[in-house]
């Protein structure tokens, strides 16, 4: 069974956790490790599918990412960027600076816009070398977090209150933006599409706005990329989630990423069906000895398995200056060549 | 006359309810109605708006809390302030909550290199403004230098680093190195935000690690034994 078909299983319910998947969330790391320039990695397809490649042989977890940064799909619709030294770039000036600014957003083409196309190259890369053996995992941000990037996030919000009608209108722009490219991506070889919405975070809005704005478009952008051939709806929203995941499933979602802020036992007992990936501390992996990570690995893996499924993964992404040591004991731990 | 007390007092807290809820419009018009009844400015700044965000305090610190919450309480805080109570005050008094201090220490506060989320640190510039304390905002995307720097030029006590990113956390630990190169050791530093709520003070080389903003207000209490 190749590790897709362990997955697929595993969220169809049909595989108990006899099996174990590591996949912590490598994107940039994968570049800063091997001593590439971050900006390098993000700006070309085939240096981040060959960054993509070595990493994950050199610590042997069980998928490749298509991803470059969160702020991509802004820059795309027109937001000003600025690349730190080797760093993640961010956004600097919001395309819309304040709330009577809104309008349409340019059109684009995934396939030809900016650093998109260059993440879109590297899935293609990705596919071709790993074939089936293990997934290529595409990841676009979710609207609600595009929408932040677009005005601001203070705007956004006071947008939300003010005007929900507005905000409404604004986040169906953003939820094409997201389709359309991660259409494009399962369409160059990702067989999983991540959705990363950190703005929908409990920690940012109140579960009922979620409820009431988010999980609407959450369902019809995962049911887009189900029929365009994805295998595994995986949302991953970082921070608090405890009152908002019981409601995952209903939005399509196969696969959630949890957040060290959550406890994995309680997010497994709050969504029963749903299977889970988490959640190592990603300063963790700066800062503790690898014993005490494998020690923490070890702990997830023996509630995890108690679930529906699960993937021990980080909660968020891996830091760029995390401990070579401790990515590679999560393998291990799953491995069992630790604690054997 | 009792009653009258009264009446103005549920009014207030009536107020308090409102900047807690967000409602700015609704709020300003409560205060106005509060001023023109003849309740004293600083009644009205210290029992209506600190104490509707001494209440969201409790709220952030469980499982409830949101940003969105507090944005709100903090505009319709800013709101009375600038409608309502500042042009009532005598000229240099108040011309904005930015001088609404007094006499406390100066806070210089500033989200860190490389990160552009300043929605938690300007939550806290509120707070610390409405607890009292000269706030010097350095804005976002700060140098370690500058924070130093700037502490030394506004003879500050204190120094509040947000930071959401993780990847943005190690410049953190610079600015007690760049305060010691100035010879300002004295200078407590703070960090909190997304980022830093993995980590500890010993990690991040600061005094203190906020995981609300209130947490920054009940450490300023200890401090200076309020």
């Amino acid at each position: 069974m190749t590790v897709l078909q362990k997955m697929i299983a595993m969220v169809e319910g049909k595989k108990k956790h006899t099996d174990c998947i590591c996949i912590p969330l490598v994107f940039g790391y994968a570049a800063i490790f091997q001593g590439v320039w971050l900006k390098d990695y993000l700006d070309n397809g085939e240096i981040m599918a060959d960054c993509q490649l070595r990493a994950q042989k050199h610590f042997g977890y069980d998928a490749v990412f298509a991803y470059g940064d969160n702020s991509l799909e802004a820059e795309v619709l027109g937001c000003k960027t600025y690349f730190p030294e080797n760093d993640y770039p961010y956004v600097t000036r919001p395309v819309f600076s304040s709330l009577s600014k809104i309008k349409d957003l340019p059109l684009f083409d995934p396939y030809t816009a900016g650093r998109m196309r260059e993440v879109i190259k590297a899935c293609a890369i990705l596919k071709e070398n790993v074939k089936d053996d293990i997934p290529v995992v595409g990841c676009v941000v979710g609207p609600t977090s595009i929408a932040g990037q677009l005005m601001g996030l203070d705007q956004l919000l006071y947008l939300l209150v003010d005007e929900p009608d507005k905000f409404r209108s604004l986040l169906r722009q953003t939820f094409h933006v997201c389709k359309d490219y991660g259409k494009a991506l399962i369409r160059s070889g990702a067989s999983i599409i991540i959705i990363m919405e950190p703005t929908a975070s409990q920690n940012i809005i109140p579960p009922r706005i979620f409820r009431k704005f988010v999980a609407p478009l959450l369902k019809e952008l995962f049911s887009h990329f189900r029929l365009e051939g994805a295998k595994i709806n995986w949302l991953m929203i970082t921070g608090r989630t405890k009152y908002i995941i019981p409601y995952y499933k209903d939005c399509g979602v196969d696969l959630a990423t949890i957040d060290y802020e959550v406890s994995l036992k309680e997010c497994m007992d709050l969504a029963p069906d749903l299977a889970l990936a988490g959640n190592i501390k990603p300063f963790d992996l700066i800062n503790l000895k690898t014993e005490d990570i494998a020690k923490q690995c070890k702990d997830l893996l023996d509630i995890g398995s108690k679930g529906k499924g699960f993937i021990l993964s980080t909660g968020c992404e891996v830091p760029l200056n995390a401990n070579p040591a401790n990515i590679s004991i999560m393998g291990k731990v799953v491995k069992g060549e630790v604690f054997a | 006359m009792a009653a009258k007390k009264d009446s103005r007092k549920n009014e207030i807290k009536r107020l308090a309810d409102l900047v807690a809820d967000g409602q700015a419009t609704e709020a300003v018009r409560v205060a106005e109605n509060l001023l023109a009844l003849g309740v004293d400015v600083r009644q009205v700044v210290e029992e209506g708006l600190t104490e509707a965000l001494v209440s969201l305090d409790v709220k952030c610190n469980n499982d409830h809390f949101n940003l969105l919450e507090i944005l709100l309480a903090g505009r319709a805080v800013m709101e009375v302030m600038e409608q309502s109570i500042c042009p009532r005050l005598g000229e240099g008094e108040c011309v904005s909550l930015d001088t609404w201090y007094k006499g406390k220490e100066v806070f210089v506060l500033g989200t860190i290199k490389g990160d552009i989320h300043d929605l938690g640190k300007n939550i806290v510039a509120i707070l610390l403004k409405m607890a009292g304390y000269r706030v010097v905002d350095l804005g976002k995307d700060v140098e370690p230098e500058v924070f130093a720097m700037e502490a030394k030029k506004e003879g500050a006590k204190y120094i509040g680093i947000s930071s959401l990113i993780t990847t943005t956390m190690h410049y953190i630990k610079e600015v007690k190195p760049a305060l010691g190169a100035i010879d300002l050791e004295g200078v407590l530093v703070l960090a909190g935000g997304g980022a830093t709520r993995q980590s500890n003070p010993k990690d991040l080389n600061v005094d203190f690690v906020a995981n609300t903003a209130f947490d920054v207000i009940d450490y300023l209490r200890k401090k200076e034994g309020v």
